[in-house]
């Protein structure tokens, strides 16, 4: 009891349980599309190495970059003590997650003639719903940053803060995952 | 002291821009052959020292449970990879 009693309070003072319990249910549901991914790609080994060719693999890099920029500016913003402060790196921080969304949009741009070839139409399906999930989320957090700079409250932008960070760590293993192996 | 950890989490930003620009010119480098297993390897491991730097220095978190269940998150899929991509070399 006690246990938990630490562990609840030790969680408040990094969001609050039902944060980490949507934060975990996240990443429980992107565990599952890459195990997915992964389980397919060992059943049709050619046709994912032929689809993995197709990928906008410079883009994805780039927006690796973006996306832990953003990162740094969020945790800025969660640190920052002044509103006026924590605004400007709101503002900042959900641009750059919605150049990621810009980025990716024309990634997929590139992508999307390959994928009614024969034979690739599994490793497309695979590959936009994990991405699109992702980037589903990457749309909507910044929106939510956006409109918390409207009334920037620390606790607010260390809940988002947060929840962006582990958009981030889902990126970082799904690049590996989606672009090498 | 505030200005210390302003130093520390522009550091940790710029550590982790590097880390991953080295992974992405590892991956472009081999963009239309098949990886080596080393370079796969390092690629991943690359993948856990990023994953490390969000948790510890963007995250912050004072629960060493969630820090430690997150790393194992990260962690634990870049095993999963590297077991994919070592299978076809270790059963052929």
């Amino acid at each position: 009891m006690a246990a938990i009693d630490d562990m609840t309070s030790a969680d408040d003072a990094d969001g609050g349980l039902l944060l980490w319990l949507l934060v975990w249910s996240e990443l429980a549901v992107f565990s599952i599309l890459i195990c997915g991914f992964l389980f397919l790609s060992l059943q049709q080994p050619e046709a994912f190495e032929m689809g993995r060719r197709h990928l906008g693999t410079g883009l994805a890099s780039f927006n690796t970059l973006i996306l832990l920029t953003s990162g740094w500016l969020m945790a800025e913003a969660a640190r920052a003590d002044e509103d006026r402060k924590r605004r400007r790196w709101l503002v900042l921080a959900a641009l750059f997650g919605f150049v990621f969304v810009a980025v990716k949009l024309l990634e997929y741009a590139s992508e999307i003639p390959f994928s009614q070839e024969p034979g690739l139409q599994g490793f497309f399906e695979m590959y936009f719903l994990v991405t699109g999930f992702h980037l589903a989320h990457v749309a909507f957090l910044p929106v939510l940053m956006l409109l918390s700079a409207v009334r920037p409250k620390a606790e607010t932008a260390g809940a988002l803060a947060t929840f962006w960070h582990v958009v981030d760590l889902v990126w970082l293993v799904l690049f590996p995952v989606l672009y090498l192996v | 002291m505030r200005k210390q950890a302003d130093h520390w989490l522009f550091g940790a930003a710029l550590w982790l821009l590097l880390l991953a620009i080295i992974a992405s010119l590892i991956i472009v480098q081999w963009r239309h052959s098949a990886l080596p297993v080393a370079a796969i390897a390092a690629v991943l491991g690359l993948t856990i020292l990023k994953g490390r730097i969000v948790i510890k220095h963007y995250m912050d978190l004072r629960n060493p449970t969630l820090t430690l269940a997150l790393t194992s998150w990260v962690g634990l899929f870049a095993l999963v990879a590297l077991a994919k991509a070592l299978a076809p070399v270790l059963f052929h």
